[in-house]
């Protein structure tokens, strides 16, 4: 059996696809034991691994258009694992895993800095601002397979990294070394209604995100698929999630150019 | 009451109106002591940050206060190591005013962190990437050397001193503390360095990055020089307050001058060092993110940073003082000096602010817009916390140490024939001799 | 499928079905989640409706030759309610007498509900004609009752238009739902069309005003 090659899991979102519904949210909040408050409705004090944003074209009506974004962790890979958030923490309760390329965070190492909050450009890291509470009844709804979140640390997306753990233990019990595409997906990936949401490992041909999302060296090193392309590429963040758009408005909120510069990207 | 304490031959306010001074004071302590209970025992949702703004006023007080607090360790670099003798009239002073500057930045850092109990988390589990782990073994280790510069102030209080040891404990850490200004002088710069890195490195913020050399990004170079720069305008514009208060001259003009002078021409090659880097990051660094200068700024409802905060902080905050610092005139006309520090004051002040907040308020991702962000009651409280027992340590220093050994020269000062004859201060001016005989 | 029903039905499964019976197209289906006709040219649209305005129109002239024909409006003296307030469905929000679960109350946008109020879709036109701000709280009353809304000005809304979010302004069930929002129910009125008798219930003359 030759050495296996370092994973890179990721993601490929279709935003053609989304519509919005918000399942993947909710499938997330509950896989991960995200707590919920009376009033979560501002949203920059709520904790959510996934969130939706809703994108308008800015066009007046009756030309507006609409496209739902969901959001996870972009699992930044940086320049050689160097992501925005990693090398900040003070503390070393993130780091990014070469052998996943996933993201981690130790909720018990993490002294509640907020560092990494101010080094994602995603917002993707949040703060646990209050003590996570569920209606009685309810804590035995909980997933015995993730930790629970104490007050004053930050937490997010891990790719539902349990799930990756569990699988490889199963398949290591039975003997075998790699794991099928089916065996570790994430609870959004599952649950989204619309199939929009493809998970895999990148760096494994087989897998259908890496057929999606190819990297071709004619492209200048982007997907060779046009309708590719990642949030904020532009600053160095190198995220494994991808997502897909036919629409080139919808493309281009994805960065920032200056004025007419990059109209030439995402044609 | 506490005659026995002051310092032998200058003039101190009755005790009545001391006590009312500090009581006034510790009112607005407990006032900060409540907001302190609150947020310990009910977590940070006691502020109005939130997963945009993680960083808020609390690390822009740190890094206020820590640059204010420059004062302290360029002082004494000037004085032990450069060798400007006139400074050690002022020195104290600078020392003292920095030292409660790094006890307010540790404090407020203890407020700001979500699991306090961790704390220690940032030592044991050390990041050495981590521009804040840098900060926060400097500034432990340099609030120690501050300590070690602070103590043999203390030991040279009257009663204090008559004990043997800490008369000989003195004065032998007088005789070294070259070695503690150097080591102060050293750790300062990292840590100012560090916490200028802290926003530099934010590659994904396109407001804050700045490109750099090795691992250090520009800002680390510019939060030391701006530190030097107007830390001692700090340490002069305390020094000028303290006398308006207490009503009587401490410093002779020639040190403050002197101070003033060499202020003023470590602000002009910042400010210039400031305007090549802005420079350069507004046409080049932060285009290459697909930002333009003018994303930046903006006066919509939204967001305070128009283009204004810019000019405030590197015109009129910047350029104008160091005019004045760096000419004679300016340094000898009262207004023009205060003027000249307040505002550079203000301008690192603001530089912090821009550094700290206005890296979270700008969008990032092209279909957020502007944050906004207004502290709650009890971060103010707790800001001001720091301050209130900053002045009450200064307040207790100046009454009971001898904070300036100008003063007595510049304040004559005859004894009432009450205060003489009293036997007690009789029997412990007598008592006073014995260590010097020993 | 099972029984008679299975047998008659030509396919393993539905999905068969659809494979054999689309046959390229459904692989395109599953692949980018829609399917599009290339050969398609679309005509001109001055030709697209043969109505009297060229322009769809939900009834044509012809239905104005019947006599007992008469165009109903919606509910509301249009002089003091100069908007027409109509519902739609959010993906996030169940709409029926089955309220949202937290998951799902806390998964919505904070387009629909902040704090404990709705938020109507208001067009920017309409907004500054109004001087409603975006976000700012708003009195939204129809002929059947008043609400407090807030503001979401959206390009989305026909101006003249306010639309409200179905599901919300449940009195009952947990402190997560209950008493948040407002619902449209509680704001419609029912007419009755005069030519058949049903009730013709799409929308309700309304005001929105600073609160």
């Amino acid at each position: 059996m030759k050495h296996e090659k370092a994973k890179k899991f990721g993601m490929v979102i279709d935003l053609d696809k989304c519509t919005g519904c918000g399942t993947c949210m909710v499938a997330c909040m509950a896989e991960n034991n995200v707590p919920f408050r009376e009033d979560d409705t501002d949203k920059l004090i709520s904790v959510a691994w996934m969130r939706v944003y809703r994108l308008t074209n800015g066009k007046p009506f009756p030309h507006t258009e609409e496209c739902f974004l969901p959001r996870p962790c972009m699992q930044c890979e940086g320049h050689d694992g160097h992501s925005p958030c990693v090398s900040v923490c003070p503390a070393t309760a993130t780091d990014y895993d070469m052998s996943t390329g996933i993201v981690s965070q130790i909720y018990t190492r993490c002294f509640g800095c907020r560092y990494c909050m101010a080094a994602c450009p995603y917002h993707v890291r949040q703060f646990n601002w209050w003590d996570p509470l569920w209606p009685e009844k309810m804590t035995e709804s909980l997933n015995p397979d993730v930790s629970v979140r104490m007050r004053g640390v930050v937490e997010k997306c891990s790719f539902c990294i349990h799930r990756y753990q569990t699988a490889t233990q199963k398949a290591n019990l039975e003997g075998r070394r790699e794991l099928e595409e089916d065996e570790y997906q994430t609870a959004c990936t599952q649950a989204c209604p619309a199939g929009a949401i493809t998970f895999g490992d990148l760096n494994n041909p087989g897998h259908a995100v890496h057929q999606m999302v190819k990297p071709d060296p004619n492209h200048g090193g982007r997907p060779k698929n046009p309708k590719a392309f990642r949030l904020l590429e532009r600053l160095g963040t190198n995220p494994k999630v991808y997502y897909l758009s036919s629409r080139k408005w919808v493309r281009r909120a994805g960065d920032n150019y200056i004025r007419q510069e990059g109209s030439q990207n995402h044609s | 009451m506490d005659s026995a304490l002051i310092p032998k031959g200058v003039k101190r306010c009755p005790t009545w109106q001391f006590v009312l001074w500090i009581g006034a004071v510790s009112g607005v302590l407990l006032w900060g002591v409540v907001a302190m209970v609150l947020i310990y025992f009910k977590g940070l949702n006691q502020t109005n940050m939130n997963n945009a703004y993680g960083f808020a006023l609390w690390i822009w007080a740190d890094l206020a206060v820590i640059a204010l607090g420059g004062g302290a360790f360029f002082t004494g670099f000037l004085r032990y190591l450069v060798g400007k003798d006139e400074l050690k009239n002022i020195v104290n002073y600078a020392v003292l005013v920095g030292f409660c500057c790094y006890v307010s930045a540790l404090m407020i850092l203890g407020f700001d962190i979500g699991q306090p109990l961790r704390g220690w988390f940032i030592f044991w589990h050390a990041n050495v990437h981590s521009m804040l782990t840098e900060v926060a073994f400097c500034l432990s280790a340099y609030l120690g050397v501050l300590t070690i510069e602070y103590i043999p102030l203390i030991l040279e209080n009257r009663q204090i001193n008559k004990v043997p040891f800490f008369h000989h404990l003195a004065h032998n850490m007088h005789e070294i503390m070259a070695v503690f200004a150097a080591t102060g002088a050293f750790l300062s710069f990292f840590h100012q360095g560090s916490l200028g890195g802290v926003p530099g490195v934010l590659f994904a913020r396109p407001f804050g990055y700045r490109t750099g050399v090795f691992v250090w990004p520009w800002t680390f170079f510019l939060f030391t020089w701006s530190a030097a720069a107007c830390g001692p305008c700090f340490t002069i514009f305390i020094t000028k307050l303290t006398e308006k208060i207490v009503g009587k001259k401490l410093v002779k003009d020639n040190v403050i001058e002197l101070l003033a002078k060499i202020s003023g021409w470590m602000l002009t090659g910042y400010i210039i060092a400031k305007i090549i880097d802005t420079v350069y990051w507004a046409t080049v660094t932060a285009p290459s993110k697909g930002f333009a200068f003018m994303d930046f700024y903006t006066n919509n409802p939204g967001s305070i940073y128009g283009i204004w905060i810019l000019i405030a902080e590197i015109g009129i905050c910047g350029v104008i003082p160091a005019a004045i610092l760096i000419t004679d005139r300016g340094r000898k006309s009262k207004t023009a000096l205060w003027l000249a520090v307040l505002l550079a004051i203000i301008g690192v002040c603001l530089n912090r602010w821009v550094m700290v907040l206005q890296v979270l308020a700008v969008p990032v991702l092209s279909f957020e817009s502007w944050f906004t962000y207004f502290p709650s009651w009890q971060e103010i409280a707790t800001t001001i916390l720091p301050v209130a027992l900053g002045t009450i340590v200064v307040s207790l220093s100046y009454r009971y140490l001898p904070v300036f050994p100008q003063e007595r020269e510049l304040n004559p000062y005859e004894p009432a024939a009450d205060d003489v004859l009293e036997p007690e201060t009789q029997e412990l001016a007598e008592a006073e001799l014995k260590p010097a005989q020993a | 499928m099972g029984g008679a029903v299975g047998n008659a039905f030509a396919w393993d499964s539905y999905e068969a079905c659809l494979g054999q019976t689309l046959g390229d197209r459904w692989d395109v289906l599953v692949e980018q989640g829609f399917w599009e006709n290339t050969d398609f040219s679309q005509g001109r649209w001055a030709d697209a409706f043969e109505t009297d305005s060229s322009k769809f129109e939900f009834a044509g002239s012809q239905i104005n030759a019947l006599p007992a024909y008469n165009p109903v409006s919606p509910p509301g003296d249009e002089s003091f309610y100069p908007l027409v307030l109509v519902p739609y469905d959010s993906m996030r929000l169940a709409s029926g007498y089955i309220g949202s679960p937290p998951f799902l109350i806390k998964a919505l946008e904070a387009t629909i509900l902040k704090g404990n109020d709705v938020l109507v879709e208001v067009n920017p036109a309409t907004a500054a004609k109004y001087g409603l701000k975006d976000g700012r709280q708003a009195t939204l009353s129809t002929p059947r009752g008043k609400a407090v809304v807030k503001v979401h000005v959206f390009d989305g809304i026909m101006p003249g238009v306010i639309a409200i979010a179905r599901g919300l302004g449940h009195t009952a069930y947990d402190k997560f739902l209950a008493h948040k929002g407002a619902s449209y129910n509680a704001l419609s009125a029912v007419v009755e069309d005069p030519a058949t008798g049903l009730d013709a219930a799409w929308g309700i003359r309304a005001k929105l005003g600073k609160a």
